[in-house]
């Protein structure tokens, strides 16, 4: 079963995230950037990585978790950041451009939409 | 533009020569004041040393005066006539010393006698004075005072001053260039500019210049008015990012029940009537908390908002509030020191509660296994009698001295969980209402003006300090 990382604070959100993709795919859950890097999973057969981003409470190093993906961890699968809004300010979105592979709205989260993302990955 | 250049290098050549001017006439300053200095040097050394001689040897003088039996004393000419006639005497032709003493030593050669003489040089004066004994008793005093353009100390003294012209001149030439090419060529290159873009016929390098000055006067002033023009749209730019900032904060967190109300609606279309109410529990409570958030955030904007004090005062028992707002962290571990004869201050309850409910809220969500205490104590300061509240936890995160000073300030966060960065500053606002004043105190730094010592030596610890007028 393919893996999904979700780093996601809110409870809510990380239900409905289980419920959509209960039986497909694995999810892996961590509740903070923090707890993510401290654990320091291996994410070789990791497909997705899904991530947080909350307008006005970001702290640096959630503002560098996907250039850490990259860089650091030298993850290849997909980083998909999440947020509530779609908007965003400039230097954000150079940013999101640079190191994420799309940006999603949480309302619109759905397994179609992930099993699209993780099909189009690789293949 | 011919006219222009042909303009440029007169103004050039005028400078030029003005420059050469000044340093010519210093020169001559400079070579005067040496002249005049060394003139007085050699003065006073030949009226210290020949006439302090000529005084010390008086008697013998007025004796040998007395015994050629002329009223004066010899001159030189007479003298060296009296000896030639009476010795062979040879006429001194030079007054360099060594031949002096040379034909002193031949003179001594030939008579059997040496004489005793002192020849002292100054620069622009030499003296020779000669005493001699000769086998007959005779006694004679040659005395000899002429203008010495030889002497060894002219030489010195031209020489120093050859010296310093040439570096005057060095320096001089230096600083001209320099000053050429760094004051004048722009000045010069600026007023081509100028001159080639209205054509202007120019009177007088004068007033070509002062049409300079007066063109980059405008200018600075433009620049002053740009630069306050740049710095007005800067503190905009800081207020309107501030402000969309804060807007996009509130849209987020408003938005986020109500997304989570439309997911539970789209569920409820999809769910069986038992799992409907399973998962309504399951969310309900998440969903309630964020509506509480975006309550508290909107009040929280509300009492930004609010310029005038807005107090609804009477007398409150600050130790039962406070009670109250901690019964959210364990009584076991909030500690309450009481020294003070009346917790009872007259205040607006529900703001102070706000107020303390935001420090402890802060305080719960930085991270740590942390103790709280309370302590209330009565003190005076600037002779009125104040309540002083310290709501302090131990054990935990601190606060470093650079966040300590930006800790108030409106939108200030570092958190991201209901951090909005209103909290703190809605309580600073609360107690400025209430004429108070509040500070915060973290392992021995603290932002009001006043050091404190480090009050826990071994853990951290962070302490709002809390000054309330009895009666405000």
């Amino acid at each position: 079963m393919k893996k999904i990382v979700l780093i996601e604070d809110d409870s809510f959100y990380v239900q409905e995230f289980r419920d959509e993709i209960k039986g497909r795919f694995e999810l892996i859950h961590f509740s903070s950037p923090s707890d993510f890097v401290d654990k320091d999973l291996d994410l070789n057969d990791v497909e997705a990585v899904f991530l947080d981003f909350d307008f006005g409470h970001v702290s640096e190093k959630e503002n560098m978790l996907a250039e850490y993906l990259r860089k650091e961890k030298a993850f290849k699968g997909k980083v998909v950041l999440w947020s509530l809004l779609e908007e965003f300010d400039r230097e954000t979105k150079l940013y999101l451009d640079a190191f994420c592979d799309d940006i999603w709205v949480k309302r619109d989260l759905s397994l179609e939409k992930i099993k699209k993302l993780l099909t189009n990955h690789g293949d | 533009m011919g006219l222009n250049l042909s303009t440029h290098s007169s103004i050039r050549k005028g400078v030029r020569r003005l420059v050469i001017k000044v340093a010519l006439i210093t020169l001559i300053i400079l070579s005067v004041m040496m002249a005049i200095l060394t003139f007085i040097q050699g003065k006073a050394a030949l009226n210290n040393e020949v006439y302090n001689f000529l005084l010390q040897e008086k008697e013998s003088l007025t004796s040998i005066q007395r015994e050629l039996g002329y009223e004066k004393l010899v001159g030189y000419n007479y003298a060296i006539k009296y000896l030639k006639s009476t010795y062979g005497f040879i006429e001194i032709k030079s007054f360099k010393q060594k031949k002096h003493i040379k034909c002193l030593h031949e003179f001594a050669l030939n008579h059997n006698q040496y004489p005793t003489s002192i020849c002292l040089e100054s620069p622009f004066y030499y003296s020779m004075i000669i005493k001699m004994n000769t086998f007959k008793g005779e006694r004679f005093v040659v005395m000899r005072k002429a203008f010495n353009p030889f002497g060894g100390f002219f030489w010195t003294y031209f020489l120093i001053l050859c010296a310093i012209i040439i570096v005057m001149t060095a320096i001089f030439i230096f600083f001209y260039r320099e000053f050429v090419s760094i004051t004048i060529d722009p000045f010069m290159k600026l007023y081509e500019s100028v001159s080639s873009s209205k054509q202007t016929n120019f009177l007088s390098p004068h007033l070509e210049l002062n049409d300079i000055f007066q063109k980059i006067k405008s200018m600075q002033k433009k620049q002053l008015e740009n630069q306050e023009k740049l710095l007005t749209l800067e503190q905009e730019n800081a207020v309107n990012k501030a402000i969309a900032s804060m807007v996009r904060m509130i849209v987020h967190d408003v938005r986020r029940p109500f997304d989570k109300i439309n997911r539970l609606l789209e569920r409820a279309n999809k769910k069986q009537p038992s799992e409907l109410k399973k998962y309504f529990e399951t969310v309900s409570h998440n969903i309630h908390h964020d509506t509480k958030q975006v309550d508290a955030m909107l009040q929280d904007l509300m009492d930004i908002g609010h310029k005038k004090r807005n107090l609804n005062l009477k007398p409150i028992c600050l130790k039962s509030i406070l009670n109250s707002v901690y019964q959210e962290v364990n009584e076991n571990q909030v500690k309450f020191f009481i020294e003070s004869n009346k917790t009872t201050i007259t205040g607006d309850e529900f703001k102070l509660k706000r107020c303390f409910e935001n420090i402890l809220s802060n305080a719960i969500q930085a991270p740590g296994e942390k103790r709280y205490y309370v302590e209330i104590q009565d003190c005076i300061h600037e002779n009125k009698a104040w309540t002083k509240v310290v709501l302090g936890n131990i054990g935990g995160s601190y606060i470093s001295e650079e966040r300590l000073p930006k800790i108030f300030k409106l939108f200030y966060t570092e958190k991201k969980e209901n951090g909005r960065g209103l909290g703190l500053a809605i309580c600073k606002k609360i107690i400025n209402d209430h004429g108070g004043k509040i500070w915060v105190v973290s392992n021995g730094y603290t932002s009001f003006e006043e050091k404190t010592p480090t009050r826990f030596k071994e853990k951290n610890y962070v302490e709002f300090h809390i000054l309330l007028k009895r009666d405000p």
